[in-house]
């Protein structure tokens, strides 16, 4: 998907945060999190040329949802672009230093998806911080590596 | 997940959605794919078609004959969930046009699943 779209995304996502309490309302809160991570993660990758901004949407590694120009879609087996998740797939070749950290900061945020969304694991104030401090990380990265003028 | 935490999750999710508006086209459909596959495992629970070890994550990664199983019991709250899960490609991580009726179908879609759910308890 365009680094334009992805961006649109990742702003309305980081304001809809504000709105939710992280506590109260950590599942939502928290997916918001999850949901920029992916976009700013997509976005960031298609500024190193490491993947496609091709208008083709993720569902599961290899196969994407791509629009037609009769206004519908058809689901394509692709190489790589847009994921669904970091790390799911993997991106070949080599990745600059930032990133790496961008990945590591990602993998972090995930680390509390299945263990607070679909398991018992409780919210805490100490799980709400590593998931702030992570995506503050994530987003220093991808203020600095895609464009001002394609952040909107 | 016990049918309780299930129910409990699915609850906390549709109460938060009431802060959320039509901008927010991406987390409705998020919130109704989370919490209908709660309410989907609490109907299953409850109904004994599958136990607190075999939670669903998405009908579109549950396998076949299990999937089958599940809809011989409950076809319009698999149908329902699929439709939802369908809608996450296109508008979730997509830029479709129309996100904001694709999200108030998911929320009509949550609401039928919930109400579902409620027969049981």
């Amino acid at each position: 998907m365009k680094i334009a779209s992805h961006a649109d995304k990742i702003r309305r996502l980081l304001q809809l945060r504000e709105r939710l309490d992280p506590l109260q309302d950590f599942e939502l809160w928290y997916w918001s999190s999850l949901t920029a991570g992916t976009n700013i993660w997509n976005a960031s990758l298609h500024a190193c040329g490491l993947t496609s901004e091709d208008r083709a949407f993720s569902t599961i590694p290899g196969v994407h949802v791509v629009p037609q120009a009769d206004g519908g879609w058809r689901r394509e087996l692709r190489g790589p672009g847009d994921v669904s998740h970091v790390g799911w797939p993997q991106i070949p070749g080599d990745m600059p230093a930032p990133i790496q950290r961008l990945e590591a900061a990602l993998h972090a945020l995930e680390e509390h998806r299945d263990p607070c969304l679909r398991a018992d694991r409780v919210p805490t104030p100490a799980i709400v911080a590593e998931c702030e401090r992570a995506l503050s990380q994530a987003i220093a990265v991808y203020q600095a590596l895609v464009p001002m003028e394609q952040q909107p | 997940m016990t049918p309780e935490n299930h129910r409990d999750k699915a609850r906390r999710i549709e109460q938060s959605l009431t802060k959320l508006g039509d901008a927010d086209w991406e987390i409705r459909i998020e919130a109704a794919m989370l919490a209908g596959t709660h309410w989907v495992n609490f109907i299953l629970h409850r109904t004994g078609l599958s136990t607190p070890a075999e939670d669903m994550v998405h009908a579109s990664m549950t396998l076949v004959s299990v999937l089958r199983k599940y809809r011989l019991a409950e076809p319009e709250l698999i149908d329902q969930l699929e439709e939802i899960e369908e809608l996450r490609p296109l508008f979730v991580r997509g830029d479709m046009d129309g996100g904001v009726p694709a999200a108030q179908r998911a929320l009509d879609l949550l609401a039928a699943m919930g109400a579902r759910a409620r027969q049981l308890g």
